[in-house]
């Protein structure tokens, strides 16, 4: 359950609008173990804040009993929530696995501290090509824990064979049985790649172009958009016949349903990438370095990247991986199409016109399904956007 | 070095001048530093106290603002879907309220409703301030960053209540820091100073121009010093040092839930620069002390030691000898008095010294001629023990080396120069790892010997210049006995141990030379008693007289058998054989003897045995008794070279205590007495005493080994007897042979002789095959005869190679193989080896002149042969372990 929870994060920190999910979330994963003020008196051991399951419980014993240190980990149900809770309990939490956005946002706020390289040998572990990633310039901060990209999955006895290609999202055959996660950033991503034109050179123009074919598809197609659990189980019970997920979530949907199979459009995908950094006001900074360098060390991440069924950036452990896991195309795919996969991030006037481009797109979605649930309003401005933002999905399930 | 007066004057001025003056340049020094640090502190505190009051005051204005709004009834009105009337009742607030930078307005479950800010990043609320608000409570959040924004910010959470007093929403307004920060920059207590807040966790909220706000303000400083805030330096991680001050914000201060430090900092250049203008004050008043003091100093020195020092040079000039020297009367009063006495003393010094110059030309006269005679005996003893034949070395007291002469150095093989040192380093590294002693001599060099202890060695020197030294050190004593040194001399005994080598090698090659003759002298008498005996059966056979034939051919026989007997003994000669003891008739020995003796000697000479009627029994081994016989009377023949009578006899005789002394082995009780007497030519009385002693012999060189008296005696001692000699040159010899009666030999009969050989009682055989290996063709022949004889099929080889080939041949039908072990081609053990391994069912027989071991045998070859005899062998001896061994192996099969 832990790609549920892991997608959630990427729902809520593109934009507010996800009341509902947090109801869902709520609903399935424990109630963090510590929201309420701390005192003063740092617990004793370690705490890691992080999605639900994303850590493997036996790791965390096995690093007790190497080092004595006892590792506890709280859980967010989105991405807002790790700024949030580190910057009201300083020194309560005293390391972070976050995604590439919001560590960004984590360091801006200077809630994370600098890395201490020295106690982290084993850093020389990890593939080149996932470190100096622009929100972490030399990796100052962060270190990888786990990448990955948008994928599709699809039904095999619902649908003929589909083209590698997002334009299958246009495949007037497939009208009604479309199901995109809600994560409308990187969906927007995803339609700029499947107009070829690279995001990260993406201007006014282009971005509104995308944002008008995200919608227009969601009109034409009738292509329903929801939370990861909510879509994995319409495709599971058939109720949808093609789903825009993360590659992970698909992996292991294929593994559990004989009939779902997976790929990654050959136009490309965006990419995601979790880290860890230790929060900048822990009280035990030295055995936060030192949980990192456990995670890094060579059979550790192999039996992370086994157990949570992610793709590892650990160079020294892919050796550990299950071939099985390392022959999937989908998780880690071949080297001609990693070219055309891309972290994205927008800043400054792109940063403005993608969000009025998500504005209009939630605005298109409240339209087709004018039910808002209790609770459910979120503001942007005074001009009234904050009406516009009904999403469509808050609907109590 | 020693001190002047007026040197320790002058120190003692400044010392008295410098004390004072940097006891008040210390304190003074300190009040200073304190002083600005007071100051600085103050400064601090007041800034601090200012600053809380600001700050207190800015809080306590927001939360009043605030207060107003808990009960506004636009902002808890619900809104359902439509927030507009909200919004602008919150814009109205952020026009009213200059410190909100902006107000968003959230659902109780944590909802963002609106907002009057675009870029709010929070659509929904976590934070536990949130909670607090929810509960009631109006929080004010720890300074934070914001995205897209400069500067920190306070968020303010305020419960937005309704008309009944419950929680509806909650308000949430954000404050900028910049007022306080404002604050801080203005109260910078100096140009170069700064004043610093941190938070609890060390995190920057205010400080330096430079530094990013919320940047750890100096990781490498823990907490504690802050919280604890003692005004001192503190060195930045640029190296520069500061004064700080520093206060502690409380949280009820603060009013953010957490503590606050407010550093002021003022760079240590700007205080030491205050302090600096006081310590130039003072340096300049003490240099001025200083000189002062060194003034007065100069000048009562020069008082006090003007005189002192004129008497001090009269003082030296008495000192060198100038006994007419005076101090000059006059001075203070003290002085004069010391001037009279000095005076006086020098006086009397004088009259004093001329008497006892006479005394010392008295005293110096007389040891100057001890001092001569002791130069002549020194060079007596010097030249005597320069010319001795050994080495000599003498050690002092301290076991030091006072002299050694030539030789030693020459006998040690060092240069004589390097005699010198402790003596026992000397020696140990003379002798160590290259001397070794002979058996009961000291390693002396190892363990030195005690002060009066004497050491005796003879010890072996390794090495090119190889010696044998003989080593003699003993203590030396003074006449009242005290030790005073030791004396070591060394003795060269290598020559001499070379000449008694040689001495000792040809005595040896004398020894085996007589040895020889001895067994050749022997072995004459019995192959004179074989070949004798044999050529009287030629003659007898000739004659037609078969019985006497007979009779000569058993002599010739018993001869032979005695050859292979001395063989034996000669083959046992190192091994000592043990003896065969049993009960022993002497009459029965003479009787065999005399058969012996007597076709094969001189006819001259006549032999008479008189035996007893009933001799003693004694326990013997009959054929070394007869040897004992025979080496006598052998003898007593060629002591009569032109004939005689040779007497045998035996006799009961008891030896009283008396009889017994006369011999220096004797005992007295019952004893059997043998003699051998002869009429011959005697024996001197000089040598009669050496007659037992191994190799000698009056006899020319090859007729006699002198071993004969010598075994002869050796066998009689070890038979618990004696033997005694008496002897008249020209008259006769007589040798008395005396063996202890045995009461055990009485009750038991004695040893009958052998059975006669007779063929028709040897063990016969049945038609086995027997193959007979053995290179002499003599002893094929004779193996050959008896075994056919015997009723057994022979086969023959002459070598192992020879042997193999038969056994491939004929092996299934041979019963034994009779084996000699000295054999060309193939040994004997070899070809038993390879019989061993082929034919392992046929049982091997070894026949050997040699004395051999089966044990040893086995051990060499891995398996053990079936059984040995000794060549010559007897024919019955033969017949009966060929059948044993054969009836065995059947046995076995």
């Amino acid at each position: 359950m832990k790609s549920a929870c892991h997608a959630i994060h990427r729902i809520a920190s593109t934009l507010g609008s996800c009341a509902a999910l947090f109801a869902a979330s709520c609903d399935q994963g424990p109630a963090p173990v510590a929201g309420a003020g701390g005192g003063d008196q740092p617990p004793p051991g370690i705490t890691i804040l992080t999605w639900d399951k994303y850590l493997d419980p036996d790791l965390l014993a096995e690093f007790e009993r190497e080092t004595g240190v006892r590792a506890a980990y709280e859980t967010v149900e989105n991405s807002m929530q790790f700024a949030q809770r580190m910057a009201s309990q300083p020194g309560k939490i005293d390391l972070v696995v976050a995604d590439d956005k919001t560590m960004l946002d984590l360091i801006r706020l200077r809630l994370v501290g600098p890395l201490e390289r020295s106690q982290v040998p084993h850093f020389t572990n990890l593939d080149q090509d996932f470190l100096d990633q622009y929100f972490d310039p030399g990796n100052r901060y962060s270190v990888p824990y786990f990448w990955g990209t948008m994928a599709i999955a699809w039904r095999r006895d619902l649908m003929p064979e589909p083209p590698r290609s997002w334009r299958v999202l246009w495949d007037e055959g497939l009208q009604g049985r479309i199901t995109l996660v809600d994560e409308a950033e990187d969906l927007l991503l995803a339609m700029m790649m499947a107009l070829g034109r690279p995001p990260e050179l993406a201007q006014g123009d282009s971005i509104e172009t995308a944002g008008s074919l995200l919608a227009a598809q969601l009109a034409d197609q009738h292509a329903a958009v929801q939370p990861i659990t909510r879509g994995i189980e319409s495709l599971r019970a058939g109720t949808t016949a093609l789903l825009v997920t993360y590659n992970c979530d698909a992996v292991l949907l294929a593994s559990e349903h004989p009939e779902v199979a997976t790929f990654i459009p050959a136009e490309g995908a965006p990419m995601w990438l979790d880290s860890f950094a230790v929060a900048s006001n822990s009280a035990r900074p030295a055995e936060a370095h030192r949980f990192i360098d456990f995670m890094l060390t060579a059979g550790a991440a192999a039996r992370s990247a086994n157990n949570i069924r992610a793709a590892s950036p650990n160079r020294a452990a892919l050796a550990g991986v299950s071939p099985e896991l390392r022959s999937n195309p989908t998780l880690y795919p071949p080297p001609e199409l990693m070219r055309q996969c891309r972290y994205v991030r927008f800043e400054g006037s792109a940063r403005r016109e993608i969000d009025r481009a998500l504005v209009r797109f939630y605005a298109q979605l409240r339209q087709q399904n004018p039910e808002p649930g209790p609770d459910a309003a979120v503001g942007r401005s005074q001009e009234g956007v904050a009406r516009a933002l009904w999403p469509p999905w808050t609907a109590s399930p | 070095m020693v001190m002047s007066i007026r040197a320790r004057l002058q120190i003692f001025m400044m010392i008295a001048g410098c004390v004072p003056l940097v006891v008040v340049f210390l304190t003074t020094h300190t009040l200073v530093g304190r002083a600005v640090m007071d100051s600085e502190r103050d400064k601090a505190s007041e800034i601090a106290a200012q600053l809380a009051s600001h700050v207190a005051e800015v809080m306590d204005r927001a939360a009043g603002d605030l207060a107003s709004l808990r009960g506004n009834p636009l902002l808890a009105g619900d809104g359902g879907e439509d927030y507009s009337v909200h919004l602008r009742e919150m814009q109205r607030l952020v026009g009213v309220y200059e410190a909100f930078s902006d107000i968003s307005l959230y659902s109780t479950a944590g909802y963002l409703l609106v907002s009057t800010n675009e870029d709010h990043p929070a659509f929904q609320d976590y934070t536990t301030w949130f909670k607090d608000a929810l509960a009631g409570r109006t929080v004010i959040s720890h300074p934070q960053r914001r995205l897209g924004a400069d500067g920190l910010f306070l968020v303010v959470y305020l419960p937005v209540l309704t008309e009944a007093g419950e929680v509806c929403k909650v308000l949430k307004a954000r404050l900028s820091f910049r007022r306080v920060m404002n604050l801080l920059e203005r109260d910078n207590p100096s140009r170069r100073g700064q004043v610093v807040l941190i938070d609890q966790w060390g995190n920057l909220l205010s400080g330096p121009p430079g530094r990013e706000l919320l940047e750890k303000f100096d990781p490498a400083v823990p907490m504690a010093r802050w919280l604890n805030a003692p005004p001192g330096e503190y060195l930045d991680p640029a190296g520069r040092a500061f004064l700080v001050a520093g206060e502690v914000l409380g949280r009820g201060e603060t009013k953010v839930g957490s503590s606050w430090i407010l550093l002021v900092m003022r760079p240590m250049e700007e205080v030491q620069a205050v302090m600096r203008d006081a310590r130039l004050t003072l340096l300049f008043a003490a240099l001025l002390m200083i000189v002062v003091a060194i003034g007065l100093g100069l000048f009562l020195s020069h008082r006090i030691a003007r005189p002192i020092i004129a008497a001090g040079k009269v003082v030296g000039e008495v000192a060198r000898g100038n006994l007419d020297a005076r101090m000059a009367p006059g001075g203070p009063a003290e002085l004069s008095q010391f001037t009279a006495l000095f005076n006086g003393m020098v006086e009397e010094i004088r009259e004093h010294r001329a008497g006892m110059e006479k005394l010392v030309r008295r005293r110096t006269d007389s040891l100057r001629r001890n001092q001569a005679k002791l130069l002549r005996l020194s060079a007596h003893l010097r030249a005597a023990i320069n010319n001795t034949n050994n080495g000599f070395l003498v050690e002092d007291r301290d076991g030091n080396i006072a002299l050694a002469n030539a030789n030693f150095a020459e006998m040690t093989g060092v240069p004589r120069e390097t005699l010198r040192g402790p003596a026992a380093d000397l020696l140990r590294q003379l002798f160590a790892g290259r001397a070794e002693p002979a058996e009961g001599s000291p390693r002396f060099w190892e363990t030195p010997p005690a002060p009066e202890e004497d050491v005796e060695a003879e010890i072996q020197l390794a090495g090119p210049q190889a010696r044998i030294l003989f080593v003699y050190s003993a203590s030396l004593s003074n006449r009242r006995g005290a030790r005073i040194g030791r004396v070591w001399s060394i003795q060269d005994l290598t020559a001499q141990r070379v000449l008694e080598s040689g001495l000792r090698q040809s005595q040896k090659m004398e020894a085996v030379g007589q040895l020889a003759g001895g067994i050749a002298h022997d072995f004459n008498n019995l192959l004179t008693g074989i070949l004798g005996n044999l050529a009287l059966v030629d003659m007898e056979l000739k004659g037609g007289g078969v019985k006497r034939g007979c009779e000569s051919l058993r002599h010739a026989i018993q001869a032979g058998e005695r050859a292979a007997e001395l063989v034996k003994q000669l083959l046992g000669f190192s091994r000592r054989t043990r003896m065969d003891l049993k009960p022993c008739d002497a009459n029965q020995v003479l009787n065999e003897v005399r058969g012996l003796l007597g076709p094969t000697i001189d006819p001259r000479i006549r032999i008479r045995v008189l035996t007893a009627d009933r001799p003693w029994r004694i326990m013997a081994d009959v054929n070394l008794l007869s040897q004992v016989v025979m080496n006598l009377a052998v003898n007593a023949i060629d002591a009569m070279p032109r004939g005689g009578q040779l007497t045998l006899r035996t006799a009961n005789a008891w030896i009283g205590p008396e009889e017994a002394r006369l011999h220096a082995e004797g005992a007295s009780g019952e004893f059997l007495r043998l003699t051998v007497e002869d009429n011959g030519h005697g024996i001197p009385a000089e040598i009669q005493a050496r007659v037992f002693e191994p190799f000698f012999s009056t006899k020319p060189q090859g007729k006699g080994t002198g071993l004969g008296l010598a075994t002869s005696y050796g066998i009689v001692r070890q038979l618990g007897g004696w033997i005694a000699l008496a002897s008249e040159p020209g008259t006769g010899t007589r040798f008395d042979v005396f063996l202890p009666r045995s009461a055990a030999a009485e009750a038991q009969p004695a040893t009958p002789p052998k059975p006669e050989p007779h063929e028709s009682k040897l063990a016969r055989g049945n038609h086995e095959t027997i193959l007979v290996v053995d290179d002499e063709e003599v002893v094929r022949r004779v193996a050959e005869t008896l075994f056919a004889k015997l009723g057994y099929r022979v086969l023959l080889a002459c070598d192992g190679l020879e042997a193999l080939a038969v056994m491939e041949k004929q092996g299934s039908s041979v019963d034994l193989v009779l084996l000699d072990l000295t054999m060309p081609n193939l040994s004997g053990r070899d070809t038993f080896r390879e019989l061993r391994a082929r034919f392992d069912y046929v049982p091997v027989l070894i026949c050997s002149g040699y004395l051999l071991d089966l044990d040893e045998m086995a051990a060499e070859c891995g398996s053990r042969p079936d059984g040995f005899i000794q060549k010559p062998y007897a024919f019955d001896e033969m017949a009966a372990m060929v059948r044993r061994v054969i009836r065995s192996a059947r046995a076995a099969a």
